[in-house]
């Protein structure tokens, strides 16, 4: 059956709205560092300073006779730029410890660690968001690195829609090889989990996807709530169900 | 700091987990996707200078989308006539051919309102049950599935 046209619509205005690209961080105001007023009217004073004295020192040297007509500004010129050679000095100084890091660790380069496949019990799934589409349920799954270390997962895994006991209600292709990915410490990866036709009875709750790796191991998703039953709707008791994953990404 | 700590993961999770939703939902109020964008940062501003007061063991996306309509709401009446014009973005989020298709639904829920589409998308494709979608839109049940029947009526209409 074709479908209606408010139907064709919604479905583009899911899947466009959907590729929305997220910012990077969460957004936060400018903030206004504490120090900035003293240090900064601190450092201008001193190099407006620096700067008049200088130039009135080189006119003297230059063009003594314009200068000494007015000598209070000479014979303040020596003391403000010995005040601003002290106070500019600290800059190299502090330039000097800035840099002084990188070289070190540059002549003590750190032994990179060895970074290993994810274990199951150091990462932690949950269900963001179930999203209807015509004939299929569209589950948003994120993922995150519990652990202190980075570790790699597979782009794809097997997943499967289990109900409230574990008993699996859909269960998808095995996975086969794919790229994988290294998550830092507390990182986070998204996939998109569509399932079909679902024509059985109604599940025990909650219901959600687990991921079989392809080393067997298994972990499942946090399912979007307690009582949630998320299943697609049924398509025809004589078609299959179906469940597939888009690949793990950033 | 193990309070501040906890607000700012706590505000960094609702970041990861929500933000799709709240852009979502500004984008069926505005039918805008530079409003929308900057409507969901806003929301998210505005959870950051709250999030002393937030409690966090409640699900906090119903805040954030309240939030995100009273800003709409506001935005709206401020700028009403800005985003009466065509929007000048030169494309979605740099993708030229999502831009176009983006072009094309957005004409097709031109004609509803903001009401109707927040409501059509909130329980066709989020979902939300009419008691939900009410309650985070500010109106009765009974209103909004008005306006979804309205908003169903338009697209089917439009031709």
């Amino acid at each position: 059956m074709k479908p209606s046209r408010v139907t064709r619509i919604l479905e583009e205005w899911s899947e466009v709205s959907s590729r929305a690209r997220r910012p990077e961080a969460a957004p936060r105001p400018a903030v206004v560092r504490n120090s900035f007023p003293v240090a900064t009217l601190a450092g201008a004073i001193v190099i407006v300073l620096a700067v008049v004295a200088g130039g009135v020192w080189l006119g003297h040297q230059a063009v003594n006779g314009v200068v000494g007509s007015s000598p209070s500004a000479v014979g303040s010129g020596p003391s403000a730029v010995g005040s601003s050679q002290s106070a500019v000095g600290t800059s190299p100084s502090a330039v000097a410890t800035a840099t002084k890091s990188p070289p070190a660790a540059t002549a003590r380069p750190t032994p990179q660690p060895t970074v290993g496949p994810c274990s199951p019990n150091q990462l932690s799934a949950r269900i963001t968001l179930w999203e209807g589409a015509a004939g299929s349920r569209i589950a948003h799954v994120e993922l995150r690195n519990t652990a202190a270390h980075p570790c790699i997962v597979e782009a794809m895994d097997r997943p499967q829609l289990v109900d409230g006991h574990g008993s699996v209600l859909i269960d998808g292709p095995p996975a086969g090889p794919s790229t994988t990915l290294t998550v830092a410490p507390g990182g986070v990866l998204r996939a998109l989990v569509e399932d079909s036709n679902y024509c059985g009875p109604t599940p025990a709750a909650p219901v959600t996807i687990r991921f079989v790796l392809r080393d067997g191991q298994r972990f499942t998703a946090a399912p979007l709530s307690p009582s949630d039953a998320t299943v697609p709707p049924c398509l025809g008791s004589g078609s299959p169900s179906a469940i597939s994953m888009r690949p793990w990404s950033k | 700091m193990a309070y501040a700590e906890s607000t700012d993961l706590a505000y960094v999770r609702a970041f990861d987990a929500h933000w799709s939703d709240v852009f979502r939902f500004a984008l069926a109020w505005t039918n805008d996707w530079s409003a929308a964008e900057d409507l969901a940062q806003d929301a998210y501003l505005r959870l950051w200078s709250h999030r002393g007061r937030i409690d966090w063991s409640r699900p906090v996306l119903p805040w954030l989308l309240v939030a995100t309509r009273r800003l709409a709401t506001d935005r709206f009446r401020a700028l009403r006539r800005r985003l009466l014009a065509p929007s000048h973005s030169p494309s979605v989020d740099g993708d030229p051919a999502l831009h176009v298709r983006w072009l094309d639904v957005a004409a097709a829920m031109a004609d509803l309102s903001p009401l109707e589409r927040t409501a059509l998308v909130m329980t066709a494709i989020e979902g939300a049950t009419y008691d939900e979608a009410a309650q985070v839109l500010g109106t009765t049940a009974g209103a909004l599935r008005a306006a979804v029947s309205r908003a169903r009526t338009k697209l089917e209409d439009a031709r």
